[in-house]
């Protein structure tokens, strides 16, 4: 079995479209949450929402090149290119063969479907643009970085809605462990900040009116975000032969399904998956220093994964810091895993820890260390990243420090 | 009782105790015998029927309203909409 690490991080999110501004932001406890920006015949009472409002494709892409590109995959391949670059590889014939790309997203091109279906049912307009399907569809995303990148291995797409990008992750890992191939681009994107889909979040009655405060007393709900997060992944024989700047290790992964309910999170799910990372491996409770939680700032979720963490630590627990990075970055869905496993890799690498901001008090269910509202710096051995999505489909990665 | 609050307790009672639930105005939306999602969807199916969008959050409204907060809500929606047009 193969040992692998991580050589590379790219994001685009809504505090940074680098790796080095968005740590910058969350370490600092910046929000990227504003009201959303729609065109003005698209009414919605959503109040906050993390959009990539400054993302331009014209800096990213040739002009022809746009139009294949729907949002969902411009972000994975501007993140992806981020990554690449900062690992150092180069994909020659034989290693591009041996290299994966492995790409979660919860929804696909939901704009390009939006527009398009508007059009025919709105607009009453006979016919669609041509390449509509194949920007649409969910492996859009994992087709482009191929193609972008040069990749030639292994290559297509995870959905599993909130927990895709974590999935995605957790499989890239596994092919390499097994040696299934050498290097892997894997991550997660997500572009769903469109009418239609907001309409649908507005109809579940979940969404914070007032801000995103995960554990948080007077929590009221998740807010909607996007972007891209994606790590080079590659074995740790490969990456010593070249000398890469190695900068973690993937320890274990662990994914489990709840079986109980379509929306409501369970705790016994989230633990298991937990723990299954934890034996994957086999690390010690005590070892670990961080968790970047799934806390979406519902008061279901953040409860459960509260009673889940005690579960799985005992003890420990109350010794963990626990943040959610989505108190400054809104849930990015398909991406969320992604972005929130780079956030993971920066704490260890800088031993810093990201706050939850907008924390305003104790939730008597909810009683461990989120390190409210003020980043800091604490020695971080190993860090888990939680993702557990609707439909109770939950997946966690753990990753350290290389010795 | 208006005509809006007998229709939104007979809704209701279409939705518990297998079509035949019967409830009072003081109960409280979270101890009706439904899931979240079951009071989300019964928002929606009110909405729906008087044409009405109701501001109502899962995580804060169940625990605070009751079925009377919620027929007064709707009241209230079909009393403006009514001066509107």
């Amino acid at each position: 079995m193969n040992r692998v690490v991580i050589t590379g991080l790219g994001v685009v999110s809504p505090v940074g479209q680098s790796v080095r501004h968005y740590w910058a932001s969350l370490i600092s406890g910046r929000s990227g949450l504003a009201a959303p920006v729609l065109p003005a015949a698209m009414q919605v009472s959503t109040k906050l929402v993390g959009q990539v409002l400054d993302f331009d494709p014209s800096q990213h892409f040739e002009p022809q090149q746009i139009g294949l590109l729907d949002r969902v995959s411009q972000f994975a391949v501007v993140a992806a290119r981020q990554a690449l670059a900062q690992s150092g590889l180069s994909l020659g014939q034989e290693l591009a063969e041996r290299t994966a790309v492995i790409i979660g997203t919860g929804s696909g091109g939901h704009g390009t479907i939006d527009d398009s279906f508007h059009r025919l049912y709105a607009e009453a307009s006979p016919r669609l643009h041509p390449l509509t399907i194949p920007k649409a569809m969910i492996s859009a995303a994992a087709s482009q970085v191929s193609l972008f990148c040069g990749t030639k291995g292994p290559a297509y797409a995870v959905a599993s809605a909130c927990a895709s990008a974590t999935h995605a992750i957790g499989q890239a890992f596994h092919m390499l462990r097994s040696g299934g191939a050498t290097c892997a681009i894997s991550g997660g994107t997500e572009a769903s900040i469109t009418y239609g889909a907001l309409k649908g979040w507005e109809a579940m009655r979940i969404m914070a009116p007032d801000a995103c405060r995960p554990f948080s007393r007077d929590r009221k709900g998740m807010v909607i975000g996007e972007g891209a997060g994606i790590v080079v992944l590659e074995t740790l024989e490969h990456a010593r032969s070249r000398n890469a700047d190695i900068l973690a290790e993937v320890a274990g992964f662990g994914m489990s399904a709840d079986s109980k309910d379509l929306t409501a999170p369970d705790p016994s799910g989230m633990a298991r998956a937990i723990s299954a990372a934890m034996m994957d491996g086999a690390l010690a409770p005590h070892t670990v220093d961080y968790v970047n939680a799934h806390g979406t700032g519902t008061v279901a979720n953040d409860q459960a994964e509260t009673a889940a963490l005690h579960t799985c630590f005992g003890s420990h627990a109350r010794r963990l810091a626990v943040s959610s990075t989505k108190s400054m970055v809104g849930h990015a869905l398909g991406a969320a895993g992604a972005l929130e496993l780079v956030a993971a890799v920066m704490a260890l690498r800088n031993d810093a820890i990201p706050p939850t901001i907008n924390y305003l008090g104790a939730d008597p269910a909810c009683d461990l260390d989120y390190v409210p509202n003020e980043g800091r710096q604490s020695s971080v051995r190993v860090a888990l990243s939680n993702s557990f999505a609707f439909g109770g489909l939950n997946a966690v990665l753990a990753v350290r420090k290389v010795g | 009782m208006s005509d809006v609050a007998a229709e939104i307790m007979q809704i209701i009672g279409t939705k518990l105790n297998g079509g035949d639930g019967v409830v009072a105005l003081t109960d409280p939306l979270d101890e009706l015998g439904l899931d979240s999602l079951g009071v989300v969807d019964l928002t929606f199916v009110i909405e729906e029927r008087f044409d009405v969008e109701i501001p109502f959050n899962a995580n804060f409204d169940i625990k605070a309203k009751t079925v009377g907060d919620l027929i007064e809500s709707v009241e209230a929606l079909v009393a403006a909409k009514a001066t509107l047009t």
